[in-house]
């Protein structure tokens, strides 16, 4: 499959496509940080975090949406696509266990990124989505400083996060315009050129990313 | 009867502090004898001040009304600048009067003015006192000049008798030429007549141009408005229509926007169910997934982990996460053996199995009752998604048509803006206009038959002014040629040209006498029009224009005398011509033994004062000279070297001016003659 074939392809074949081409950038990028094997919670929350700030980078977001719940980010139709991958031997399951709590019984388990299955494939997304690449390893990179145990917390303070009430949907961009943690990140890059007597615009997207992520560490007092 | 000029004789200038003249004699006293005499001084002595005493002393505060010569009415106004000598002095002139005694005709006048304001203090007519009284004083000036009025006398004045620095020149002014002509040669009570003729043809045409206007604007406005009327009806159905398309297209979105308003809550109701379902059922699944784990892990022990994941996932759900297919034919038969505990590989019931390690069991009961909710948690979750679906459709349905509608309706909008503009005035307010534009026309009517009445009363004295000056036109061309011959050196001549013209803007046309000029020149050896001022040179200009003013007076005057004021004739000249000019200038006050030619002069340029007294030897090209005898010449002289009062230069160098005007006057003698 040629690179333009690749692009018009995973234009053309819906959300599910879409979402395991991400799903794989990310592990990559997670690869990239040393943060593998990434625990579920940590995926869904890399997974989140993405998606709010992709407009930072010029990106629309994927799901625009999520049910929040008390347990933090996670995305059922995301985890099926993991499950899909692990499937197809792109993803290596590990650590994977029976978690009781309460009531609530399920599988827990850490994923990393097939390589040697997974790398011609790669390949290819990252000629056709290099930018995006970007993104996701400073996403990643950003993210690898705050362990598994203050995630959690971190993530709740994302503003999307915090705007929204258990049991809702947040909406970040499916019907509504108003992303706040773009906003967000966007006021804290403007507020840092400030500070720093930079001109305006000049703070690079992933400038901004990195900022955001230290504001989610101090909000969350990591 | 012939126009008489007037001939100044005598002039005193009292308490005026520009002249205080000398201890013995203050002020200026001084007789104008027949003949030249001089004004002379440098700059700031106030050589064209005393010209002006001469004007006004004659004219007193009155002006022709914008200065405009070339109107057909000229009317008299008090000038702006009546204090104009008052300015001149720190005292503001409050005791200085002038007194000027001219003769016009038989009749000696002494006028005794104001120089603070102009204004007559007394007057005499032939030694007996007057009333100081202007109406009386200017209708005597105008009966003894013989003129149809006093604005005939400052037209004479002003463009015949007095050539001053900023002088206006006749020769190339139509309009101030048919003034003048008629000034000159009409008998008064015709002149007066001609004037009250030419006002009236001006003033009908006036409020016929204005009427005019007028009413062209309202006719063109009452055409717009028929044919905006003519076109109403399709205009009204239009906008009628476009009415009532917003009211109905404002009925309809306030329909779709309450409909919107609840698709807007049931879809994010559904939303949230679905988001909800999909929690539900995923719950559901990684609960049964977690409770096989144990029991797929025991059957394959060696087995990695991902693969451990996806027979979990595989008996959990149906799916196969290898091929993403659903319900395979081994997926019940493995889940049935997960349930009873049959072996995984080879599906041998659990008796006949070897017990080599203890059997994992699974909590049967749970599983049971955990995959009868996944099933209906599937079947919710289905359910869910095409809700969502089916509202989100139908929302998006809701607004595709609400833009539709308000695009729709801002562009009925705009129309109905647009055609509102150009909607026709009301039928009552357009009969009204065309009542107006009826009125306006016969008020037109009215106004033309009173212009063509007026035309045909001036045609009456116009005929006769046109033959009087075709009458004199050979005359006067005749002087002209002789004169200006005297001066030029090219040939130049003028003639009657009949230019055709409306008396006022607009109307009849006439055939107006008008004089105009030809001359040769380097490149034209016969002699070729002239018409503009701009066509000959400055000193051509104010010469030919001299020479035109005194071939009018000698013709006007029939042979009678006049007095001639030119103020710094040299001041444009060549030093080359300065003696023909002198001579030029000499030549009138020879013209007639009553002439009085007054000329100012300044002494920095003195080559003029012998060109005028004849004092000089001639040389190649210059005239004969006829000198004024030596001992008249002082008493010819207004010397304000000594009478006004100093500037710094003259305080500073007086002598030396005073030795350049002895010279002048007085030239030493050369090649050998005696002094001339």
């Amino acid at each position: 499959m040629s690179i333009d074939d690749l692009g018009s392809w995973i234009d053309e074949s819906g959300p599910a496509v879409r979402r395991r081409v991400r799903l794989l950038m990310l592990l990559d990028a997670a690869d990239y940080a040393v943060i593998s094997p990434v625990s579920t919670s940590r995926l869904h929350a890399l997974v989140f975090l993405a998606d709010v700030l992709s407009p930072v980078y010029g990106f629309s977001s994927l799901a625009k949406r999520i049910m929040k719940r008390r347990i933090g980010p996670y995305f059922p139709d995301i985890q099926w696509e993991v499950d899909r991958l692990v499937g197809q031997g792109l993803i290596d399951v590990s650590g994977l266990k029976k978690v009781v709590e309460g009531e609530r019984v399920f599988l827990d388990a850490s994923f990393t990124l097939n390589r040697g299955r997974a790398a011609p494939i790669l390949q290819q997304l990252d000629d056709e989505f290099l930018s995006l690449k970007d993104f996701f390893r400073e996403l990643a990179g950003a993210l690898a400083t705050v362990p598994d145990s203050d995630l959690d917390s971190a993530t709740q303070a994302d503003v999307t996060w915090e705007t929204g009430n258990q049991g809702t949907v947040i909406d970040y961009g499916e019907w509504r315009a108003k992303n706040y943690s773009q906003m967000s990140a966007d006021r804290i890059g403007e507020l840092a050129t400030e500070k720093w007597g930079l001109i305006a615009n000049e703070l690079s997207p992933g400038a901004k990313v990195n900022l955001y992520v230290q504001y989610l560490k101090r909000a969350a007092n990591v | 009867m012939a126009v008489r000029f007037p001939i100044y004789t005598y002039l005193k200038v009292d308490g005026f502090q520009m002249y205080p003249g000398t201890s013995d004699a203050p002020g200026i006293c001084h007789e104008f004898t027949p003949g030249l005499h001089l004004v002379a001084g440098v700059n700031g002595l106030g050589k064209s001040t005393l010209l002006l005493i001469l004007y006004h002393g004659l004219m007193g505060p009155a002006a022709i009304r914008n200065d405009d010569f070339g109107v057909a009415k000229p009317e008299l106004v008090l000038r702006r600048d009546a204090d104009r000598f008052r300015k001149r002095v720190a005292d503001a002139a409050k005791d200085a009067s002038a007194e000027v005694h001219f003769r016009i005709g038989n009749d000696h006048y002494e006028i005794i003015r104001s120089l603070h304001d102009l204004s007559l203090i007394g007057w005499k007519i032939n030694g007996a006192e007057q009333l100081p009284d202007d109406k009386l004083y200017t209708t005597s000036v105008s009966t003894s000049m013989s003129v149809g009025s006093f604005a005939d006398v400052a037209m004479i004045l002003n463009l015949i008798v007095f050539m001053f620095e900023d002088r206006g020149l006749l020769m190339w002014s139509q309009h101030a030429q048919r003034n003048v002509l008629r000034s000159l040669f009409m008998p008064p009570d015709v002149a007066n007549t001609f004037v009250d003729a030419a006002k009236a043809v001006s003033s009908a045409n006036s409020a016929y141009r204005n009427k005019l206007y007028i009413a062209n604007l309202d006719k063109k406005k009452l055409e717009k408005d028929r044919a905006a009327l003519a076109s109403a009806d399709s205009l009204s159905v239009e906008y009628n229509t476009l009415q009532m398309g917003i009211l109905a297209h404002s009925e309809a979105l306030e329909s779709l926007r309450d409909r919107r308003g609840l698709l807007t809550q049931s879809r994010e109701d559904a939303r949230t169910t679905f988001e909800t379902a999909k929690w539900q059922y995923d719950e559901i699944l990684r609960e049964i997934e977690a409770l096989k784990l144990a029991r797929i892990a025991s059957a394959f022990p060696k087995a990695e982990e991902s693969s451990h994941y996806v027979l979990a996932r595989l008996i959990g759900d149906e799916e196969c996460l290898s091929c993403g297919a659903d319900g395979g034919p081994l997926i019940e038969k493995w889940m049935k053996s997960v349930s009873s505990g049959c072996c995984l590989v080879c599906g041998a019931d659990q008796h006949a199995q070897e017990a080599v390690v203890p059997l994992v069991a699974v909590d049967a009961a749970r599983l049971t009752k955990a995959e009868a909710r996944l099933k209906k948690a599937r079947q919710s979750l289905a359910n869910a998604e095409d809700s969502e679906k089916q509202l989100s459709a139908e929302f998006d349905q809701v607004q595709i048509e609400i833009d539709r509608l308000v695009a729709e309706k801002s562009a009925n909008e705009k129309r109905v803006v647009q055609i509102a503009g150009s909607l026709p005035p009301s039928p009552p307010a357009v009969a009204e206009l065309e009542t107006r534009v009826k009125q306006q026309q016969e008020e037109l009517a009215r106004l033309r038959r009173e212009q063509t009445d007026a035309e045909f009363e001036f045609s009456k004295v116009f005929e006769p002014f046109k033959n009087l000056v075709e009458q004199k036109a050979d005359a006067i061309r005749h002087k002209f040629g002789n004169r200006i011959s005297e001066f030029l050196v090219e040939k130049a001549e003028i003639s009657l040209a009949h230019i055709r013209s409306p008396v006022g803007e607009g109307g009849q046309a006439y055939d107006w006498p008008t004089f105009q000029l030809s001359m040769t020149s380097g490149s034209f050896d016969s002699p070729s029009p002239r018409r503009n001022r701009t066509d000959v040179s400055m000193s051509q200009g104010e010469f030919i224009d001299l020479a035109f003013r005194l071939a009018l007076i000698e013709v006007a005057a029939e042979e009678g005398p006049s007095s001639m004021v030119f103020d710094a004739p040299e001041a444009s000249l060549d030093a080359l011509f300065m003696r023909r000019a002198g001579a030029f200038l000499a030549e009138f006050a020879k013209d007639n033994a009553e002439n009085r030619l007054i000329v100012t002069s300044n002494l920095t340029n003195a080559d003029m004062i012998p060109a005028l007294f004849g004092a000089y030897e001639p040389e190649e090209g210059d005239p004969q000279p006829q000198p004024i005898p030596r001992e008249q010449r002082r008493s010819r002289v207004i010397d304000l070297l000594t009478l006004a009062a100093p500037t710094s230069a003259v305080a500073l160098v007086r002598g030396r001016y005073r030795n350049m005007l002895d010279i002048a006057l007085f030239p030493p003698s050369g090649s050998g003659k005696p002094g001339l």
